[in-house]
């Protein structure tokens, strides 16, 4: 008997396919069966494709099988070659390669989930949906899907949704999260209403301070009383023109792992403030205190601090803006080139990019880059370069994006945090160039 | 916890106030040693190496590859603590979310902490709390 107070036998297979979760005999033994299970034998179980079979570690049991309660792995099924980092909570993120659509289509777009995929998106049911609106406003709202797109103006915007842990990988030493590198980014195409439009039919009083984002995500430990994350703004922020209520990416709905059928997206800021499957704004007359604003959860060091340091609670202050940054996503690190080649990527701030610079002697010198504007305010901008090499070899190419008022991407890591927020780093590819 | 980092920032003052720019301060790490972005050594050719490689999982990384995976949890390394690890973590959620960290013996504690007072973890007490710190912070440390 371990100490946890479950067995741990993987002799007392007794009833492999039983739905009871909660025995551990079972789970070993389900797990004991699922180890000579070949991969056509899980699908046809799952009656699902395994999109990331081939990543599946042998003996690996998928959590829509080993635990039978959690089936939202099902909705991964529409991605194309993310890579999974968890699979409960799911994340994954996009291999920079293949972020290389202008607008990102919805197989190709991370995902950062808390909590578990509500079973009204797994089923695309929005029937009933309402969001409501109260706290520091002169009329609580409760408005139907229908009322979002008859009663305000309906605004389609290529918005830029990244993680704020994007990067957290490269930090020494590790920082807690998922390990991010550059993937957990995207610019799909989103139709909406504006939170502004939303905010100001309710009223907003002059003691609003911020806003609290409600959807209805269950809770990993099953717990119902208990919501995984709720996080605000400013309510400044909330008022400019740029944040939308939204309900639909890229033309269609929005995808059941990204929303279904209704979520924030509120550009520049770590995508944890874009509430997906939103139910509720709250606005408060403070700083919103939800689960995941507190603690080390989205915040940084309140002054700088050395790799590694332990930092005091009461000195971390919230994070709130997203940095300037660069991917190159044409060619994929490691290709063959020739000895001229053409390089293409995206460059985005909080904000506007004023220019991207690209380097092939690792950052000695730097040639400007071809750099679109924006389609709209907070899309991701399109760069391209014709990269000229002097002679055949290894070569690495830096990309670093520069924002309007100045600022670019450091060469290394930014500022070491506990929890490894805001690496803007630039990107780099190798190439064989001959 | 505090005490611990107003003690260094105490020490960095000092050592900056005493040095005459020549002392080492031994709380400074190098910010060139680890590099973040240095290709794995033990990759030669360099078109097998992504420049992006992450840095942050390096030391543990070498360290789990002398102890043998248990493909009846998730492929953990099979060592003490393993099992009460497995049992008490993946009650809500997967071995990755844990696998892929390297952290601190602080951040580890923690999160452990964190998991019982804002997440709902069930507190299974100081022994299961010490044989799962034990564990992580063995195979999963950013120290060792």
């Amino acid at each position: 008997m371990d100490s946890v107070g479950r067995g741990t036998n993987s002799d007392s297979n007794t009833d492999t396919m039983s739905a009871d979760g909660a025995s551990p005999a079972v789970e070993t033994g389900r797990r004991a069966f699922l180890k000579g299970t070949s991969l056509a034998a899980l699908t046809a179980m799952m009656g699902v494709a395994i999109p990331f079979g081939r990543f599946m570690p042998e003996g690996y049991s998928p959590v829509g099988i080993a635990h039978a309660q959690e089936p939202d792995m099902v909705v991964m099924a529409e991605k194309d070659g993310v890579t999974i980092l968890n699979e409960r909570p799911i994340n994954a993120e996009t291999p920079a390669h293949l972020l290389d659509d202008a607008v990102t289509p919805a197989n190709r777009l991370f995902v950062r989930n808390n909590g578990a995929v509500p079973f009204h998106a797994l089923d695309m049911d929005a029937s009933g949906w309402t969001l409501s609106v109260d706290g520091e406003v002169d009329t609580d709202l409760e408005l139907s899907l229908d009322d979002l797109r008859n009663d305000f103006e309906v605004v389609t915007r290529q918005l830029v949704l990244e993680c704020g842990g994007n990067g957290r990988a490269f930090f020494v030493p590790g920082a807690s999260g998922n390990q991010w590198t550059t993937g957990a980014v995207g610019c799909p195409e989103w139709t909406g209403v504006r939170l502004r439009d939303v905010l100001n039919r309710a009223g907003v009083r002059d003691s609003a301070v911020y806003t609290g984002h409600f959807g209805n995500d269950p809770h990993l430990s099953g717990d119902p009383e208990r919501i995984p994350i709720s996080r605000g703004i400013p309510i400044a922020k909330a008022l400019e023109e740029d944040a939308l209520i939204a309900f639909a990416m890229n033309g269609n709905d929005i995808p059941a792992v990204h929303g279904f059928p209704l979520r924030l997206m509120v550009p520049g800021y770590p995508g944890s403030a874009s509430q997906k499957w939103l139910t509720r704004i709250w606005v408060r007359d403070q700083v919103h205190d939800g689960p995941k604003m507190g603690g080390y959860s989205y915040r940084l060091p309140a002054y700088p601090v050395a790799p590694g340091t332990e930092v005091p609670e009461e000195d971390m202050v919230i994070m709130d803006t997203m940095p300037v940054k660069s991917l190159i996503t044409n060619p994929q690190t490691g290709a063959q080139v020739g000895r001229s080649f053409d390089i293409r990527g995206h460059a985005w701030a909080d904000g506007e990019v004023a220019k991207v610079e690209t380097s092939i002697d690792f950052g000695q010198t730097w040639q400007q880059a071809t750099l679109d504007a924006p389609v709209n305010a907070f899309a991701w901008q399109h760069f391209r370069a014709t990269i000229q090499v002097p002679q055949a070899g290894y070569y690495e190419v830096w990309a670093k994006a520069t924002d309007t008022q100045g600022r670019r991407q450091p060469i290394t890591t930014p500022g070491w945090n506990p929890r490894g927020y805001g690496n803007n780093m630039v990107h780099r590819i190798a190439v064989l160039a001959g | 916890m505090r005490t611990l980092a107003r003690t260094a920032l105490a020490c960095l003052a000092l050592a900056a106030m005493t040095s005459a720019g020549i002392a080492q301060n031994p709380m400074l790490p190098n910010p060139m040693l680890p590099n973040p972005m240095l290709p794995n050594p033990t990759v030669t050719n360099p078109m097998l190496q992504n420049p992006m490689l992450p840095g942050g999982q390096t030391p543990a990384q070498q360290d789990l590859s002398d102890i043998p995976l248990n493909a009846d949890f998730d492929n953990l390394p099979d060592a003490p603590g393993m099992e009460d690890t497995f049992y008490s973590c993946t009650a809500c959620h997967s071995t990755a979310t844990f696998a892929q960290q390297r952290l601190t013996d602080e951040r580890w504690a923690y999160l452990w902490d964190w998991m019982i007072t804002d997440q709902g973890m069930f507190d299974y007490g100081p022994e299961v709390r010490e044989i799962v710190l034990g564990y992580l912070t063995t195979h999963f440390s950013s120290q060792r």
